[in-house]
């Protein structure tokens, strides 16, 4: 129900009252948290509806470049997925090494360039990539975030799933806005 | 039967039409009830299992909506699932508990009264929780809206009506065919009594009814007016011999006197009326007393049957001899032209009883009569006049013929 937001009401009942103290800023972080939520939901929901083709009981999630909304992933109580338990760390682009133990990479703001030597590095197996930036995309990333309104939503990028080696879930595609092809 | 009847007696119409309409009525609403029920039993555990059915699918397709939390995909998934499914509401519940999204039918007019029906008939809700993999994610809660409860109950009152209004409609029909199969034969047989016994005409018979009960009662009634008639004809048998037997005289077979008046009486009558004349003859066995002592009685009805026998061959078919009495005959010429008529009639007479009478032991009579004629309207017009006038004669003839034999003898 929209008209229950928070924000909504607030609004409401400043208005009701004839209060002239701007509630701006309040709002925004309500929303900003929000948004923050949902792409955790996301997050985690992808990973609960993706199959890597050896199931291991950790779960390792990679936090790459600059992540806007990956606070809670790094410091959430997130343990599990199903019956995974999920370890979520960041790493720097740079580390060639542990990036090879990563079962999912999530990308923050990153270079093109950066991104390819990733992706390089990755295609001789299994990674689920997921990035905050809708370009990446366009660029081998399998997921990629979108702001819709208040929350998160994010698109597929058909290609890249199924030359990723991993089996998703197709509920998650229906979700997914797709990307038209370049 | 007459369609009028006396009140608080049933006609066997109006008897036969209730039974098959009752019979129909309650046949087809026993049997339709009994479907009815039996339907909407059948349809309630379709339409729990179809609701559960609709709930599983829906969380099933809701289950990824429900993970990554996005209420207008949920939206648009509740919308193209339910819409036409028969569901009134629809919410989903996240796996804490809160309401997650909601759906809700746009209510046709009927679907107040089907909800109610549902509820009426005690339709649960479907209830099915959606799960990933083996996690608890949330809840889907449906209630059905009842059209379809509501549809089967419309058709199927609409169809007991229509069974009703046919049934009743073969049941009259029904009727009106038995009605004829009863009522006729015994209109028949009322018929053919009423004749019996208004006309006295036993020729008719009933004819043979199609049901065999009426049939026999048809056939024994007609074996009875058999009879009837078979000793109704005996009766008439008899009953003219014994007029006949009333009207002739034993001996010679001719009429007696008292036929001889009441043929007398009308002949006067019928002359009186048409202007013509007749001729009454009087006429006496001479000497018959001495034939009587001399040769006995039996020789004397020989004679007098042979007298009667001659007179007889001496007149008309249409004239009446007649045997007074004792020795005396009379004779009813009918019509004649006047006394030359009579007289030549008794011309022939006389010379008819000249002839000898042998009989059987060797005895030969003279037959010998005398006659006295008395001619209508000459001599009187009524009955007694002219017997007494014929009378007269016969014994002024007899005189004579006595003398003439005295003084010729």
């Amino acid at each position: 129900m929209r008209s229950l937001r928070p924000c909504h009401r607030a609004w409401a009942a400043l208005l009701a009252m004839a209060l002239a103290l701007p509630a701006g800023p309040a709002c925004a972080q309500a929303q900003v948290d929000e948004h923050v939520q949902s792409v955790t939901r996301i997050v985690v929901g992808i990973l609960g509806y993706t199959r890597w083709p050896v199931d291991a009981p950790v779960l390792r999630l990679c936090v790459v470049g600059a992540a806007e909304y990956a606070e809670p992933l790094l410091h959430g109580a997130e343990p599990s997925v199903g019956s995974q338990r999920l370890e979520v760390r960041r790493l720097a682009a740079s580390d060639a090494k542990a990036l090879g133990e990563c079962d999912g990479i999530y990308a923050g703001q990153l270079d093109e360039l950066v991104w390819r030597g990733l992706m390089e590095q990755a295609a001789s197996r299994p990674l689920l990539t997921i990035s905050e930036r809708a370009e990446l995309c366009r660029i081998g990333a399998m997921f990629c975030l979108r702001r819709r309104g208040e929350s998160a939503g994010f698109e597929v990028n058909l290609d890249s799933v199924a030359r990723s080696g991993l089996r998703v879930n197709p509920k998650v595609l229906q979700l997914a806005r797709q990307r038209p092809a370049p | 039967m007459k369609p009028s009847m006396e009140s608080g007696h049933a006609s066997l119409r109006d008897v036969i039409r209730r039974a098959h309409l009752r019979m129909a009525a309650v046949a087809i609403v026993l049997a339709g009830v009994l479907l009815l029920v039996v339907g909407l039993a059948t349809l309630r555990l379709y339409l729990v299992n179809n609701l559960g059915l609709v709930a599983r699918s829906l969380a099933y397709t809701v289950e990824a909506s429900l993970v990554f939390g996005d209420r207008e995909e949920a939206r648009r998934v509740l919308q193209q699932l339910l819409e036409g499914e028969g569901v009134a509401h629809a919410e989903v519940f996240d796996a804490q508990g809160r309401a997650f999204v909601r759906w809700t039918a746009h209510a046709p007019v009927v679907a107040g009264l089907g909800e109610a029906l549902a509820s009426g008939l005690g339709l649960p809700q479907a209830s099915v929780e959606v799960r990933q993999d083996d996690r608890v994610v949330g809840r889907v809660v449906l209630s059905s809206d009842g059209v379809g409860l509501l549809h089967f109950l419309g058709a199927g009152l609409l169809v007991l009506a229509l069974c009703l209004g046919i049934s009743g409609y073969v049941g009259l029909r029904q009727s009106r065919r038995m009605l004829a199969d009863i009522a006729e034969p015994l209109q028949q047989l009322a018929r053919v009594a009423r004749a019996v016994r208004h006309d006295r005409s036993m020729d008719q018979r009933v004819p043979p009814a199609r049901i065999a009960e009426l049939r026999a009662l048809g056939d024994d009634f007609n074996a009875l007016l058999s009879e009837l008639q078979v000793r109704h004809e005996r009766l008439q048998q008899q009953n003219s011999a014994l007029e006949f037997q009333a009207s002739r005289d034993s001996l010679t077979g001719l009429a007696n006197r008292l036929h001889f008046e009441q043929r007398l009486q009308q002949a006067l009558a019928d002359a009186a009326g048409k202007g013509q004349k007749l001729a009454v003859l009087f006429l006496d066995n001479d000497r018959f007393k001495q034939v009587n002592d001399l040769h006995g009685h039996a020789v004397g009805d020989v004679l007098l049957k042979a007298v009667g026998v001659r007179l007889r061959k001496q007149v008309r078919e249409t004239d009446l001899v007649a045997r007074l009495g004792g020795d005396e005959f009379a004779i009813l010429l009918y019509p004649v032209a006047g006394a030359g008529d009579a007289l030549l009639v008794v011309d022939k007479i006389q010379a008819a009883m000249r002839e000898p009478l042998a009989v059987s032991d060797g005895v030969v009579l003279k037959p010998s009569v005398s006659v006295g004629v008395a001619v209508y309207p000459v001599h009187g017009l009524g009955l007694e006049d002219l017997m007494r006038h014929a009378d007269q004669a016969m014994y002024e003839a007899k005189a004579a013929r006595q003398s003439e034999h005295v003084t010729g003898g």
